[in-house]
């Protein structure tokens, strides 16, 4: 296509020299990592729903009044909040690193790992927690 | 990708390190939950749920070998000696793209077989 020489000078500056250029076996790698991150999304929804169901049907039962009917649901909202905020974050972090990658923006891509990292915090407590349930297990 | 240096900011570069500590933290608490699952099963002595944790063990094992290998090469990217920033990003997003992959999979599969042995439970 040729150059039109009455179009107004862009506001974008030129690429810095060793900046952010992704090929094009990056893209496709990023773009179908992000893919799979919001399949992954999906499924913690599907996941939150049915828990969401589930505290329903606890009160629905057992009723909240009952020690046991409040733990299990106060338990259930506790798991839900997490794994909304977990999915919020994996799906932001998706959006950073396809947006980082298609605009070759490297500021775009570090919002990308801020939400990572928030992800993979809440998962590694979750992962501490559970490794040491499992040896309390053990243990007693 | 070419093997150049990548201007990420001195903010996104600790949070990059940070992220890929978390995945370290996240890899190996699996690893040793998953070890120590599988010894308490051993110690049991039903035979089908040995092979079931084996089988949970296995995959525990290989994706979250690979989370381990995003984080070490995330954390080179956030490193300031490394000049290969592009490369390892790629090696850290390819990575991260097997370990989400293998979950959503495993999670079809599981639904599939979640729903056959509903349908199997009915006819019977």
């Amino acid at each position: 296509m040729e150059q039109n020489p009455f179009a107004p000078p862009t506001s974008a500056p030129p690429p810095a020299e060793g900046g952010l250029v992704f090929s094009s076996e990056g893209v496709e790698v990023v773009s179908s990592l992000a893919k799979w991150m919001r399949g992954l999304s999906v499924f913690y929804f599907i996941f939150i729903g049915l828990a969401g169901l589930l505290s329903c049907g606890t009160v629905a039962t057992v009723g909240v009044g009952s020690a046991r009917g409040g733990g299990i649901v106060i338990g259930l909202v506790v798991a839900m909040a997490v794994m909304i905020a977990a999915t919020m974050f994996l799906r932001e972090a998706a959006s950073g690193f396809e947006r980082g990658v298609y605009s070759d923006d490297e500021m775009t891509l570090g919002a990308g790992f801020r939400s990572l990292r928030i992800y993979l915090i809440i998962f590694g407590v979750i992962g501490i927690l559970s490794a040491l349930r499992t040896i309390w297990a053990i243990v007693g | 990708m070419s093997s150049t240096r990548i201007p990420f900011t001195r903010e996104d570069k600790e949070k990059i390190a940070s992220a890929a500590t978390w995945g370290l933290v996240v890899s190996v608490t699996s690893l040793i939950t998953g070890a120590l699952a599988l010894l308490v099963e051993l110690s049991s002595a039903k035979a089908s749920e040995v092979f079931g944790q084996m089988l949970q063990t296995g995959f525990t094992v290989v994706i979250n070998i690979w989370l381990l290998q995003a984080s070490l090469a995330l954390r080179k990217v956030a490193s300031d000696t490394n000049a290969n920033d592009q490369g390892n990003l790629l090696i850290g997003f390819r990575k991260l793209r097997a370990y989400f992959m293998a979950q959503v999979i495993v999670i079809l599969i599981a639904v599939a077989l979640g729903v056959l042995a509903f349908v199997a439970m009915k006819a019977l």
